[in-house]
């Protein structure tokens, strides 16, 4: 793990601890895709990369049936906040402590070059806690309007100011939040982590690669929660002895 | 199939008919369906004094779904007297929002680190709301 890791801005890109972990999530991922679209490719990578071609003239209804098809699957199939918080399991632990909780289920996000549907400008908390990181987890190498923009804390505070000044005005906003924003390069076997509270959004992907990512949230057991009831959307990862202990204690008393 | 018995919660804004809607998706999810319901007073959510009472007046009850966690968090301290009394009583206990279920006090004492987790964060936006009321009537 390299020393120079900061989260000051709320964000970073970081290179997983255990690359393997990811290998076989996409690996798994992989194959439940081909299954579903019924791929041709037998490389994660190629396949992925290239999954726009076999969607090629299939109806806006079938392809969103298979989409939720795949997620349902993934979601059931694939251990995706354990496998995904293993690769990545020094920082977050860093950042977060040792009492976690993981969202229950994770999002995947396919985006074929010259989807009209990126993800609109927008950022997690509020509603989600303040207090949650969200890991956003390339299944290929992300770059350019393949990838995902972000405005750190500071230029998401000064995008504010500007809505704050202009409330009516979402278009200028847009235009002024996106001037300030970065587009991280991700590769795979990396991950953007970032803080809820960074405006972030995607581009029409206009590469000629698919883009197929994660995103999956982390946060501390008892850290505040956000307006969205905790026990619907987290259940616990790790939990410490310290707080199991306590817990233990609390509710021996609890059942006097 | 499973007999339950669903508990909605008298402090929601949520319509009836959606709460029921939502239990009635978890009582399928474990199996069973719901065949009676009700609701506690709302002057006595804080306590809960009806439901087990209820539930062992009821013939053939498997278990009871309460639409949320949150009917257990109206009181100085989450319920967990009730919650274990139920599932000593035989019952078991699904919470349909948060589709969770426990057949054992053993389970609940496992998974209770979350519990008092979620019930110290209900209480701080309940205080942070009667704060924001208090500081518009104020």
């Amino acid at each position: 793990m390299s020393n120079s890791f900061s989260f000051e801005k709320g964000f970073a890109v970081v290179g997983a601890d255990e690359y393997g972990y990811l290998k076989t999530l996409r690996k798994e991922i992989f194959s439940i895709t081909k299954d579903v679209f019924k791929l041709p490719n037998s490389e994660p990578e190629e396949g992925l990369n290239n999954f726009h071609k076999n969607i090629k003239g299939m109806a806006l209804g079938e392809l969103n049936k298979l989409r939720i098809e795949l997620i349902q699957r993934i979601t059931a199939e694939c251990d995706v906040r354990e496998l995904v918080f293993k690769a990545f399991e020094k920082r977050l632990l860093g950042l977060l402590g040792p009492d976690i909780l993981a969202q229950k289920n994770c999002n995947l996000v396919l985006q074929p070059p010259g989807d009209p549907n990126p993800s609109e400008l927008h950022r997690d908390a509020p509603a989600n806690s303040p207090y949650e990181l969200v890991a956003w987890v390339p299944l290929v190498d992300c770059f350019g309007t393949k990838a995902m923009y972000i405005l750190d804390i500071k230029n998401t505070e000064k995008a504010f100011e500007f809505l704050n000044s202009n409330p009516t005005n979402w278009t200028g906003f847009e235009s002024y939040a996106k001037s300030l924003a970065m587009t991280p390069k991700v590769s795979f076997g990396e991950a953007l982590i970032f803080h809820t509270g960074c405006l972030h959004g995607s581009d029409i992907n206009a590469e000629n690669e698919t883009r197929v990512s994660l995103n999956i949230r982390y946060k501390n057991i008892f850290s505040p929660s956000g307006l969205k009831n905790q026990l619907q959307f987290f259940s616990p990862l790790r939990v410490s002895e310290v707080a199991r202990l306590g817990s233990l204690l609390e509710a021996r008393e609890l059942k006097k | 199939m499973k007999q339950f018995y669903s508990c909605i919660d008298a402090l929601l804004p949520a319509p009836q008919p959606e709460q029921h809607e939502v239990s009635k998706k978890k009582a399928t999810k474990e199996g069973g369906q719901i065949v009676f319901y009700g609701a506690e007073e709302y002057r006595v959510v804080k306590h809960q004094p009806f439901i087990l009472n209820k539930l062992q007046r009821t013939a053939g009850i498997d278990g009871v779904v309460f639409f949320t966690i949150d009917q257990f968090c109206y009181g100085q301290t989450f319920n967990l007297k009730l919650l274990c009394d139920i599932l000593n009583s035989k019952f078991s206990v699904h919470f349909a929002r948060e589709d969770i279920s426990f057949s054992s006090v053993k389970e609940v004492e496992e998974k209770f680190i979350t519990l008092s987790a979620y019930f110290h964060a209900f209480r701080r936006s309940s205080d942070i709301s009667q704060e924001e009321i208090l500081g518009i009537v104020s």
